[in-house]
């Protein structure tokens, strides 16, 4: 499983109609494609973002959900409300889930604390084999 | 990560990037109130065996690349 993200910088004079713009396209696409979409607003570490999240598959399968969004034409004109509500172009990134432990998420939680950290170089393998037995 | 989810109770998942920033890792802890971290935080900052854990993190991680942030959710 992956972990779809796009995450954009909120202009923060409209940050209301940001927050608004950001719900409303997340059950748009959630009612519209198999996605379902989650939306984030950092508390602490980057404030004035939002996240939008979804588990897909795979990133293929992602790929052809955004296809399709490309090519549905309310979706395309609900995007095109978003000018001037964010300061900067998306930054998409998508994570493969290689491990969990702890009690399984009944649903998305309320407030999730994401730590990340760099490999280093000629160390990614030692890297992972450290989490998995820590 | 299966050290801190049996001394704190909480969801923790284990992600590599696969795309945007290479080489990156991440842990992602899931709760429902902000209590329930702050209780996991000072449960970790008082573990010697997670100090020791941790301690061992600086062969394999780039120093000073570790960032963390808290998201709340909006929807729903």
């Amino acid at each position: 499983m992956y972990l779809f993200t796009r995450t954009s910088t909120v202009e923060m004079a409209r940050a209301l109609e940001a927050v608004e713009f950001a719900t409303d396209i997340a059950a748009y696409v959630t009612k519209s494609t198999d996605l379902e979409l989650h939306v984030w607003t950092a508390a602490y570490g980057n404030p004035g973002t939002l996240t939008w999240s979804s588990l897909v598959e795979s990133p293929a399968a992602m790929m052809k959900t955004s296809e399709r969004l490309l090519a549905d034409p309310e979706y395309l004109s609900r995007i095109g409300e978003a000018a001037g509500l964010f300061t900067s172009a998306p930054d998409d990134n998508i994570t493969q889930i290689v491990g969990a432990a702890g009690p399984p998420n009944a649903g998305a939680s309320n407030f999730v604390a994401v730590l990340t950290a760099g490999c280093a170089v000629g160390r990614f393998a030692e890297a992972m084999a450290w989490v998995s037995t820590s | 990560m299966n050290y801190v989810a049996e001394l704190t109770g909480t969801s923790i998942a284990f992600v590599r990037s696969v795309y945007g920033e290479v080489g990156t890792v991440g842990w992602v802890t899931s709760v429902d109130t902000m209590e329930e971290l702050d209780v996991a935080d000072a449960a970790l900052a008082a573990d010697p065996g997670y100090l020791e854990r941790l301690g061992q993190t600086g062969e394999f991680f780039i120093a000073g690349s570790s960032h963390r942030i808290l998201s709340r959710r909006l929807d729903g």
